[in-house]
């Protein structure tokens, strides 16, 4: 496929798509670039914070991601981020340098000690908004080599992609369309059940364990009970504590679930003919044979 | 305008559980949810119970839930509620918007969520006051004891006023707390609204109750339990960031030496691993947060998540170009100290 020459982004992987979700970061490069998404990693780039770090030292936060932003800056390039988490913090971080000349006065303080200023100038966007928004689903049904028609797939957007609205405008959040616009751009059924917009309980999951595991065993099994072959959603991290508390989630509900957890860029890879192993489907807690079955694949 | 609302209703002396009744009502133009419901109580069914007091958005007694949200009957345009109700039936359904008729789907209007129901649209509130007086939700002034100053005039400067002006509009109208899915899975979580509150005190320069606040709040079911989802700050009918001031609790009480909390551990677990290597130790994070026995009694996820090849280095590889990163935080910490 041609590639539409402005679709080219500084590709911010986060921490978590190097580490604990490798098959993550494996999907979005092999899909961007059958799309003709061009995608320049950021090895420089420093982690987000999560916010974790914005919680106890907010300045050193802001400076942190201001590097970020200025890397990509240098580069001409907007970022493109694959966690909710990742997204939310640099836009927070942008729009914070954006509005407060003070945060900025610091924050180009700070960076003149390692030769970088910010000048406001880089937009941060997700892979789910480029797909929905700037590529579109209509060039993606276009795209499709394999229309993954009788899966039922339930959108799990997670929040941090979705609120606060005024830092993420792209979907409804009470009412979001991007996932499902997705889900049927590639052949597949999504299903409507209670819990799409909800929280995962992640960034309490170690904390607070038994609370985390109530708020996300509750979306699996409305999930399950409508039917759902699998649950897909944009985040990392939600996916994390989907996939791989999973368990624990069925000891809490005292229900056998085995639902897999894929990420968005793994649904697509597939419809767009790119081999499973490829986008290591076989690197999940939760097996995700019974969506390749479902399909006519299997993990060679 | 005919609107068709589908209202909760539940008598606890005759129902085992709520239903939905349905009413169809002629209002004038520009109508809210509150006087619909008004509308409802005056000529349809004089049974309907529900809260009010002011109709204008100050006292907050009418808050409920609309189409599955949390907000204020009185400040609700029957006629955007119609077309949410609409919208969201057509993803429902899994439909495009215009393939369903705004009018056809009934505007669905419930409780608010995380309180017992006493009858139809109000709610018991105890337990939601119980966790607001717990934060003392006034100025502490400095101990009459040690300060013969004390019925001295406090004055507040605009910049220090600034601090507190958004979270002063507060209505306790507990759209919040309905909306807060870490209280709903664990019901003790003291909650947005009293964090908001206690945040409000905290940081106004006329309290001097912010160690002991902070202190209550670092327990178990306090400021570290929130999960994050911004749903209060999304929700709060005067946009007041109420996430936000959760997120600045936290720092305050970091600051003031309380991380004892596995929260506030896990916070300072991801500063530890930005200096050391400029990105997430996730193999330490735990082993920080709630220590070696926590870590080794999980051994059994972990054996899962590494047979998925799904476990973290132990050691993080520092990024690229890692002196970069350690020069502008070295020079945030010094501009800091020097402040």
């Amino acid at each position: 496929m041609s590639a539409p020459s402005d679709l080219s982004y500084a590709y911010y992987t986060g921490c978590v798509a190097k580490e604990s979700t490798r098959e993550l970061d494996a999907a979005t490069q092999a899909v961007c670039h059958v799309l003709g998404i061009d995608l320049h990693e950021m090895p420089a780039a420093p982690c987000c914070g999560a916010g974790d770090v914005q919680e106890i030292a907010p300045r050193l936060n802001t400076a942190v991601n201001a590097l970020t932003l200025a890397q990509a800056e240098r580069e001409g390039r907007d970022i493109l981020t694959i966690c909710n988490i990742c997204n939310l913090n640099l836009r927070q971080a942008n729009a914070e340098l954006r509005d407060d000349a003070a945060a900025l006065e610091r924050a180009n303080r700070a960076l003149s000690a390692a030769g970088y200023s910010y000048g406001g100038g880089t937009e941060v966007t997700h892979l789910l908004w480029v797909l929905y928004r700037d590529f579109g689903p209509t060039r993606l049904r276009a795209a499709v080599q394999r229309r993954l028609a009788g899966l039922k797939v339930a959108p799990f957007y997670g929040c941090q992609i979705l609120r606060p609205s005024a830092v993420n405008p792209v979907d409804d959040p009470d009412n979001p369309q991007s996932l499902e616009a997705i889900i049927e751009a590639v052949g597949a059924e999504p299903v409507s059940y209670d819990g799409r917009t909800r929280c995962c309980g992640w960034p309490i999951v170690v904390a607070r364990e038994e609370t985390a595991v109530v708020m996300s065993s509750q979306i699996l099994a409305n999930a399950k009970h409508a039917g759902a072959d699998a649950i897909v959603t944009p985040c990392p991290l939600c996916h994390l504590s989907l996939d791989a508390y999973q368990e624990k989630a069925e000891r809490a509900t005292g229900h056998e679930l085995r639902l897999p957890i894929l990420h968005l860029p793994q649904l697509v890879g597939l419809a767009l003919g790119i081999p499973p192993r490829q986008l290591r489907l076989q690197g999940h807690v939760v097996s995700t044979r019974l969506v390749l079955s479902k399909l006519g694949l299997a993990l060679v | 305008m005919r609107a068709v609302f589908d209202i909760s209703r539940f008598n606890p002396q005759t129902d085992r559980a709520p239903r939905l009744q349905r009413y169809e009502v002629e209002l004038p133009d520009g109508a809210t949810v509150l006087e619909a419901l008004i509308e409802v109580q005056d000529r349809h069914d004089g049974s309907l119970a529900f809260r009010r007091a002011c109709r204008h958005g100050i006292c907050g007694s009418c808050a409920v839930r609309i189409n599955g949200c949390a907000r204020l009957a009185c400040s609700a345009q029957v006629s955007t509620m119609i077309e949410q109700a609409a919208a969201m039936a057509a993803r429902r359904r899994g439909v495009s918007d215009d393939q369903v008729e705004v009018g056809s789907v009934p505007v669905r209007v419930e409780p608010l969520g995380n309180m017992p129901v006493i009858k139809d649209l109000v709610t018991d509130t105890e337990a939601f006051w119980r966790k607001v007086r717990r934060v003392r939700p006034w100025l502490d002034p400095a101990d009459p004891q040690r300060d013969p100053e004390r019925d001295a005039e406090r004055p507040q400067k605009p910049v220090e006023w600034d601090k507190v002006a958004e979270a002063v509009l507060c209505l306790e109208c507990g759209v919040c707390y309905s909306e807060c899915p870490a209280l709903s899975a664990s019901p003790e979580f003291i909650g947005p609204t009293a964090l908001a509150k206690a945040h409000r005190y905290t940081v106004d320069n006329r309290d001097v109750a912010a160690h002991s606040r902070l202190h209550e709040l670092s327990g178990e079911h306090g400021l570290w339990e929130c999960a994050r989802c911004y749903l209060c700050s999304e929700r709060c009918p005067k946009h007041i960031g109420v996430r936000e001031a959760i997120t600045e609790l936290g720092e305050l009480a970091y600051d003031e030496g309380l991380r004892s909390d596995p929260g506030a551990k896990h916070a300072g677990a991801f500063v530890d691993s930005l200096k050391e290597s400029g990105r997430l130790n996730g193999a330490r994070l735990p082993m920080k947060t709630n220590g070696i026995f926590w870590t080794l009694s999980h051994a059994a996820t972990v054996v899962k998540i590494a047979r998925a090849g799904k476990l973290p280095a132990l050691h993080a590889t520092p990024i690229e170009r890692h002196d970069e990163l350690k020069r502008v935080i070295a020079r945030t910490e010094a501009d800091e100290d020097e402040a």
